[in-house]
């Protein structure tokens, strides 16, 4: 419908000076439903190009029309009128489009099916839903939005793209889940391929019901992008630019009482040996001149540089201390001189307010038979964090031509060039990481801006982690600045795009086609390390990788009316042949680089590594599908699925599967005035899944050459040639309503999906001789409910308030996973400290345990010991080696919430996301904790004493728990020791709830009153400015110092091991059309 | 219905087959890996695990518990984590098993297959009769390893699962493992064909079957010297049989270990382009250091380089060439502060076991010979003990290209004391570790779970955490033995002497507690330089 409008908007533009003779004059006025009249709406002559708009009090005078003519009246967000001429005075009101009820969605294989007519969940966002705030990115671009999703992203100082699982994991092995399928103009690609400048709007089918068509790929479920195209009728040139800042987003609560060195470790022993008013144990003058013998004699102090943790003296200003920088001959400002010992560690030192710019410009033309859409989008994207950088740069051409009267042609060729520079590494890593230096180590002493410029005139680095005052190298911990400089790692993407579809209109309603889509992904990663660091060897390792994934169909669809209209019956038949191919070749050096700054594999000290791979794999199938639908009341919608896959065993390669759906329309039987739609659905469907290439026959690996020869050995999975596919039984009902002439909308939805036979890495022990074994077995349910709902409370003409908000409930049980086995380990850590993220049967994959703790009683009290001279009143316990169930990753509840204020043409819009339970692991704690440089670890005791003061001076953390006895115990212990020995061995203690609640995206919008553009004279037919900012707010975290909202980097998603920096970008955007 | 769904299946299969695409030819059979084994091939692999029993390889863990628990190494830098079972867990047991003894396990089954052993995948190697041979021989060192640190393993059922359909396979009680090694071992020595040779894939002798053959005897005789309290009868027989037919004897026999150069060989940390610089998280332990620096030991000068992690060290405070220049550092600290006062004099472990393509020991002649001396001070063989002694040190000596071994033998606290009482074993054992420095950590940690010699008394740091000892067993079976063995696990349990799963548990030959102590204040103060 809007499209039409579209049409006819350009018609009158491109012709409104035209004039045609003879006829009547007519007149009149267009009013809304409030009776309010509408300004600038079209009125043309039905069938030709004479037309006009109407004036600020709704009216319009129209010359040349014939007295038998008809009228069509159209404004944007209304239904539009056609009425007939009548005697010259035309008076019509326009009522409020109801988008809904006739709408027609694009579905699985590009089919088309009126909204009515779908019997299971589909949820479609429109262009402004979409991109509002002008997000590069489809993953981060749909957060909040669709109710079911669970949002994975990452700081913005990652580049990640951020993905979305759709009602909860089907996998026994992957907690997470998995993306669904992203479909652009009918190729499946990656969601980082999308340009979302390219994007129409997006429709997301959650279930197999919706996705059977797509085969085992669909099985997660499908997001299908619509693509703009050229409008009919009309020549358009878009033009849109965006510059934003990043900026680092800080939630690390930091110890600003306390400061770095070690020296604090040992001060309750001290207290009580020497007494405890012998001295100020914690002053600096104390640690730093008795302890640390580190009093130069003039008044200033050095200190314990090489420690990398936060247990030195408190802050006081009066103290004089030399930074490591003062060490330093080579810096003069600096050299021999001291500052007051106070706090100054700033993460925000290392970034930078990052800038981008986005522009993208877009032509448009259709004329009889032949539209041609071809756009361009520039994306320089800085990195809050120096030396990174992000390029995307998109073209994409798409046209639609009629060669012959009965054929259409249809092509589109996208591509995507996407490259970063140095996205921030996340986990415990000493180079990728710059942050774990300073979150889960460092000194709260530190101003890491003196490190700025980090190279000395001998090619070394400096450092704040000196080893010590007369050795100037890094003890631990780099120059941030150096490494952020030296440690590049380059990861270099081209995507291209091709379809193809072309179809003849045949009699009797019959549509006979072929379509080719190709999808060619080219990744090149190259990893350049220089020489000065402590932390990393000079280094050069590339990797380039190439798919093709090509898919050919042909395909029949037919559709036709009966019984006066009231039977319609669509269908569609398609054969579709697979193959893709791919290719990988990695070396890198080792041992070092010979030449400094000379990365080739020719500089590699040691013998250079190389391997390389291939895959390749082809699939047939035959699938089709058909909708019944009766007196727009009841539709019955099934396909059927049929594949034939290279990667099963070739005696038993083919499996089937398929569905069907029902809808019904409740609101035809039911006349009430407030009722504007209603819809029942249910469905029920199958979807299979297979295994990857090359899993059927045994094979051995080739070793690594080991003192010149070769080696070799069998993989350590036991490979089954009698493996099968997976099928996912999925069953849904829901409903959609709108009421109350549109004010209120709503869709909810009830699933569940049975997920048997996966195809299984059951464990075995090692002795046996495999790790693992594939086999068919167990069964993983996940069931929920998804609701939306949304309306606009207050709608007047220049007036309109909007809110969506959606909520979702998934509940996942791995129900049975082998005959012999009912627990699998997804991923664990163990060192002295043990988490363990497993699938158990009867819970919700993810069971996240803990092998270690502080003992407690069945009551959760601690069970304490006496306490001695270095840990003060009591000590704990350890419960060292049993297996204990902390936390699950699955959340409870996942949901967002939309508002959209428009006052004439000034729109408001934001949207937030939130996510309620599931709990993860988080090392930033623990480590922040242990080496005391998180604010926690320096609070008031009951004493009304910092925890950080010697036991026997009133400080120490205060602990109440019970003896070996059962009998109350308490009393106050060293903080040192405290936090310590919790940050090794307590590790129930490290598992977090993850709920938080985030403002994802706000954005102020104003498009010019059209007149006014339209008066300008330079063609411009729309003109619209907006504000919008990104990420501004983590609203609530039920985790301290972290966002729980960005675990892209999370390992498994349940253990936080040093999060990249988050980031708030803040931009404005122009959009231009002409 | 089923009916239905078959017919349909039919009438699809038969349209795909229509579209004249449904044969997919070779397309699943994987580019990227052969479908035939090389018995060498598989050889050199199975080799790769050795030094994990030493210095260790790029996924060694953070810590080498074996060279830390023999008094070898210790942190350097950071506050050595209190306990002393910072490995947990022996989950390392899973790659032995995977890739080592599986690869030895399918050598031998090759050869002794009909239809295979004719195959030049299988002849390239060599001899059926050698390939078996030298495959059993690694065979039993590995098990050796893996029973001594652990107590209990699968041996009788190992990789029996493809293909006699045992996934549970039952635990061997240790007894048993020593009885089945001893004799798998002597029936490949009888195997072994000096006439042939193994191929270059042979990385540890060069194909040099004569060597296999005294490495074959010496593992007997350090598998039957362990025998010395628990079946001293056994113990006896089985050493005089490998005795006779003789062990190494000399440096030019030595099981080594050469990394390739695609690698750095480092501790870890040492080993990955991201960590290059922690270079000295593991630095010489205080008490090898200690006691060579009493006996005025020229070998100190092979085994540590002087300068520590802080940096060169000045000639008039470290002379290179004064024994009292050397420091090594506690292991068990309490906190980072008290570790770091080290730095200023420790020493390092020599670079000359640590650069790219080093040759590392791992059971080298003087141990043989050593063990021998303590077989000859039992009366297990009619041999002299001093002189076997001797010969040991002197062996060590040349190994490192060290000077001066005939002054040192004669020198007072080292000159053999001969007789059988205590003091002269002590004086076995102590060389015996002084000349393994960086070798097999675990067959040092053996020797002083055995003897408890030399004395080592655990830091502060680990009393605090609740260690009042080293461990005399690595900590936990693997978390699949557990979960998917468990009644097997139970029972295996029962062979340890307190019957649980945990450190401190000693294996069937360790009858007794080791001596408790913990460092004195002074021990663990750095020295005023």
């Amino acid at each position: 419908m809007k499209k039409n409008k579209f049409v006819l908007t350009c018609l009158l533009l491109a012709v409104s000076l035209a004039a045609f003779a003879q006829n009547i004059q007519v007149k009149g006025t267009v009013s809304d439903g409030f009776g309010d009249p509408v300004a600038g709406a079209f009125v043309v002559v039905t069938g030709t190009t004479n037309g006009t708009s109407t004036g600020v009090s709704g009216e319009f005078v129209l010359s040349n029309v014939p007295k038998d003519a008809t009228l069509t009246i159209s404004f944007v967000g209304m239904k539009t009128a056609i009425v007939v001429v009548g005697n010259g005075v035309v008076n019509v009101t326009l009522e409020d489009e109801t988008e809904l009820l006739d709408a027609v969605v694009v579905t699985a294989q590009g089919l088309t099916r009126k909204q009515k007519a779908i019997g299971y969940s589909a949820q479609t966002l429109n262009q402004e839903q979409i991109t509002a705030t002008h997000s590069s990115d489809l993953g981060n671009s749909l957060a909040g939005k669709i109710a079911g999703a669970q949002i994975w992203s990452a700081g913005g100082s990652t580049f990640n793209e951020g993905s979305i699982v759709l009602r909860g994991t089907t996998s026994y092995s992957n907690a997470a889940g998995s993306q669904p399928i992203y479909v652009v103009d009918g190729t499946i690609v990656e969601a980082r391929a999308v340009n979302m400048d390219d994007v129409e709007s997006i429709n997301v089918l959650k279930g197999p019901s919706a996705t059977a068509l797509y085969g085992s790929r669909g099985a997660n479920g499908a997001v299908i992008v619509t693509t703009k195209k050229a409008e009919e009728g009309r020549s358009m040139i878009e033009f849109s630019h965006t510059t934003a800042v990043e900026m680092y987003y800080n939630h690390i609560d930091y110890n600003k009482l306390y400061g770095g060195g070690s020296l604090a470790s040992g001060l309750t022993n001290m207290a009580n040996t020497y007494g405890k008013d012998a001295y100020d144990y914690t002053s600096a003058a104390f640690l730093f001149g008795e302890v640390g013998g580190y009093d130069l004699g003039d008044g200033t102090f050095a200190m314990d540089y090489g420690d990398d943790e936060n247990w030195g003296p408190r802050f006081d200003d009066k103290t004089m201390v030399r930074p490591a920088i003062s060490w330093d001959p080579t810096v003069p400002e600096w050299y021999g001189k001291a500052e007051p010992w106070s706090y100054r560690l700033n993460l925000g030192d290392m970034a930078r307010p990052a800038w981008s710019n986005t522009t993208n410009i877009a032509f448009s033309k259709s004329m009889k038979d032949l539209s041609t859409r071809v756009a361009f989008t520039n994306v320089d994207r800085q990195g809050v964090m120096y030396n990174s950088k992000a390029v995307r740069r998109s073209l994409s051409v798409a046209t639609t031509f009629k060669p012959a009267k009965w054929l259409t042609a249809d092509m589109s060729y996208r591509y995507r060039y996407h490259r970063n520079e140095n996205g921030a590494a996340e986990g415990y890593s000493e180079a990728g990481n710059v942050m774990c230096d300073f979150t889960q180590w460092g000194q709260t002493n530190v101003n890491i801006s003196y490190y700025k410029d980090y190279l000395r005139p001998d090619g070394s680095w400096r450092t704040w982690n000196i080893v010590d005052t007369d050795d100037l190298r890094a003890n631990f911990h780099d120059n941030p600045y150096g490494t952020l400089d030296n440690f590049n790692r380059y990861t270099t993407r081209n995507y291209h795009m091709l379809s193809g579809d072309v179809y003849a209109s045949l009699p009797l309603n019959f549509r006979l086609g072929v379509r080719l889509n190709e999808y060619i992904n080219n990744t090149r990663y190259e990893a350049k390390y220089g020489s000065g660091s402590t932390a990393f060897d000079p280094y050069f390792r590339t990797y380039q990788n190439q798919s093709n994934d090509f898919t050919a169909q042909a395909y029949l669809m037919w559709h036709d009316q009966f019984a006066d209209n009231r039977l319609t019956i669509e269908a569609a038949a398609f054969a579709e042949a697979r193959s893709y191919d791919y290719w990988y070749l990695n070396s890198s050096t080792n041992g070092g680089l010979t030449i400094d700054g000379f990365y080739n594999l020719a500089a590699s000290v040691g013998t250079y590594s190389t391997n390389n791979s291939e895959e390749h794999f082809k699939t047939r199938s035959l699938f089709g599908t058909t909708t019944i639908g009766w007196d727009d009341l009841v539709y019955l919608d099934g396909s059927i699925r049929y594949d034939v896959d290279s990667r099963l065993n070739p005696d038993n390669n083919g499996y089937l599967y398929g569905g069907g759906s029902l809808s019904f329309m409740a609101s035809k039987l039911i006349d009430a005035p407030w009722l504007n739609f209603w819809k029942i659905r249910g469905s029920v469907a199958q979807v299979g899944s297979t295994l990857g290439a090359y899993n059927i026959y045994k094979t051995y690996t080739v070793g690594a050459k080991t003192n010149g020869v070769n080696s070799m050995y069998e993989p350590n999975e036991q490979v089954n040639p009698n493996i099968r596919p997976t099928i996912s039984t999925s069953y849904e009902v829901g409903t959609e309503f709108k009421m109350f002439n549109n004010r209120f909308n709503g869709d909810i939805n009830l699933y569940r999906k049975n997920t048997k036979n996966s195809i299984i890495s059951a464990n075995t022990l090692a002795q046996t001789g495999y790790s693992y074994r594939t086999m068919n077995a167990g069964m993983v349910r996940n069931e929920g409910i998804e609701v939306q709902l949304g309306g606009s409370p207050v709608r007047t003409r220049d007036f309109e308030w909007s809110l969506s908000a959606n909520i979702a409930r998934n509940i996942n049980t791995l129900i049975e996973l082998t005959p012999e086995q009912d627990e699998y380990t997804i991923y664990w850590t163990r060192f002295y400290y043990a988490w363990y993220d497993k699938a158990v049967k009867g819970q919700p994959i993810g069971v996240i345990t803990s092998a270690g703790r502080w003992a407690r009683n069945d009551k959760g009290q601690l069970i304490l010991q006496a306490g001695n001279k270095t840990w003060g009143d009591v000590r704990p316990t350890y419960d060292l080696n049993r297996e204990e169930v902390v936390g699950n990753v699955q959340p409870k509840f996942t949901g967002g919430f939309n508002t959209d204020i428009r006052y004439k043409g000034l729109s408001l819009h934001a949207s937030l996301d939130f996510m309620v339970g599931g709990s993860m692991v988080s090392w930033t704690n623990m480590w922040g904790t242990g080496s005391g440089v998180l604010a926690s670890t320096a609070k008031l005791n009951p004493n009304g004493v910092n925890e950080r003061e010697p036991v026997p001076c009133g400080g120490g953390v205060f602990v109440e728990g019970v003896d070996s006895d059962g009998n109350p115990m308490s009393g106050y212990i060293d903080a040192y020791q405290y936090y310590h020995y919790k940050a090794y061995y307590d590790c129930d203690k490290w598992v977090y709830d993850r709920t938080y609640v985030k403002l994802r995206e706000v954005s102020l919008r104003y498009e010019l009153p059209r007149k006014f553009v339209n008066s300008l004279g330079i063609g411009l037919t729309r003109a619209s400015i907006a504000f919008v900012a990104n990420n501004p707010w983590l609203i609530y975290s039920a985790i301290p110092n972290i966002d729980p909202s960005e675990v892209v980097g999370t390992d498994y998603y349940y253990l936080e091991g040093g999060q990249a920096m988050s980031t708030r970008t803040f931009g404005a955007t122009i959009n231009l059309t002409f | 219905m089923k009916k239905m769904k078959n017919i349909l299946v039919s009438v699809l299969s038969a349209l795909v087959l229509l579209t004249g695409c449904v044969d997919f030819g070779d397309i699943n059979k994987s580019p990227n890996a052969p479908s035939t084994a090389f018995t060498g091939y598989l050889f050199t692999y199975a080799c790769r695990y050795i030094p994990y029993f030493s210095l260790g390889d790029a996924t060694n863990g953070y810590d080498p518990f074996q060279l830390e628990w023999t008094g070898y190494i210790s942190e350097s830098k950071n506050n050595q984590y209190g306990p002393l079972a910072t490995t947990a867990q022996f989950s390392r047991a899973n790659g032995i098993y995977l890739y080592a003894l599986k690869n030895l396990n399918m050598i031998i089954q090759m050869n002794e297959d009909p239809e295979q052993k004719d195959l030049i995948n299988v002849t390239s190697f060599g001899s059926a009769a050698n390939q078996i041979a030298a495959a059993k021989t690694l065979m039993g060192y590995y098990y050796m390893s893996l029973t001594d640190i652990m107590g209990p393993i699968v041996l009788s059922e190992a990789f029996k699962g493809e293909s006699e359909d045992i996934w549970k396979p039952k635990y061997d009680t240790q007894k048993d493992v020593y009885t089945q090694l001893d004799a798998i071992l002597t029936e490949a020595f009888r195997q072994f064909d000096t006439n042939g040779a193994l191929s270059s894939n042979d990385i540890i002798f060069g194909g040099d079957i004569s060597k296999w053959k005294k490495l074959n005897a010496s593992i007997r005789m350090m598998l039957a010297i362990k025998l010395c309290d628990v079946d001293p009868s056994a113990g006896k027989t089985r050493f005089a049989a490998a005795y006779a037919d003789g062990g190494m004897t000399s440096p030019a026999d030595d099981f080594n270990y050469t990394y390739d150069d695609l690698y750095w060989n480092r501790l870890y940390y040492w080993v990955s382009p991201d960590y290059s610089g922690a270079g000295f998280n593991a630095v010489p332990n205080m008490f090898i250091v200690e006691q060579m620096k009493a006996l005025k030991d020229n070998r100190m000068f092979k085994y540590f380089d002087i300068e520590g992690y802080k940096g060169s060290r000045s000639e008039a405070s470290f002379p290179r060439d004064s024994y009292d220049s050397f420091y090594g550092i506690p292991f068990g600290l309490r906190s980072n502060n008290e570790v770091a006062s080290w730095s200023g004099c420790c020493c390092s472990i020599a670079s000359s076991l640590l650069g790219m393509g080093a040759t590392v020991p791992i059971i080298p002649a003087a141990r043989v010979l050593l063990t021998e001396a303590e077989a000859a001070w039992r009366g297990w063989i009619s041999a002299d003990a001093k002189s076997l002694y001797e010969a040991g040190i002197k062996a060590s000596f040349e190994q490192w290209g060290a000077e001066g071994a005939d002054a040192y033998i004669a020198s007072a606290d080292v000159a053999y004391k001969g007789g059988n009482g205590q003091d002269a074993l002590e004086q076995i054992a102590i060389q015996r570790w002084i000349a393994t420095y960086m070798a097999d950590g675990i067959e040092a940690w053996s020797d002083w779970r055995r003897l408890d010699i030399p004395y080592m008394p655990v830091g502060p740091g680990a009393i605090d955490s609740g260690n009042d000892h080293y461990p005399y067993r690595l900590g936990y079976y693997t978390d699949t033995d557990v979960a998917y063995n468990y009644d097997n696990y139970v029972i295996a349990l029962q062979d340890l002497s307190n019957k649980t799963d945990d450190v401190s548990n000693r294996v069937w030959w360790d009858v007794k507690d080791n001596r408790k102590g913990v460092l004195t204040d002074e021990q663990c103060t750095p020295p005023a330089l």
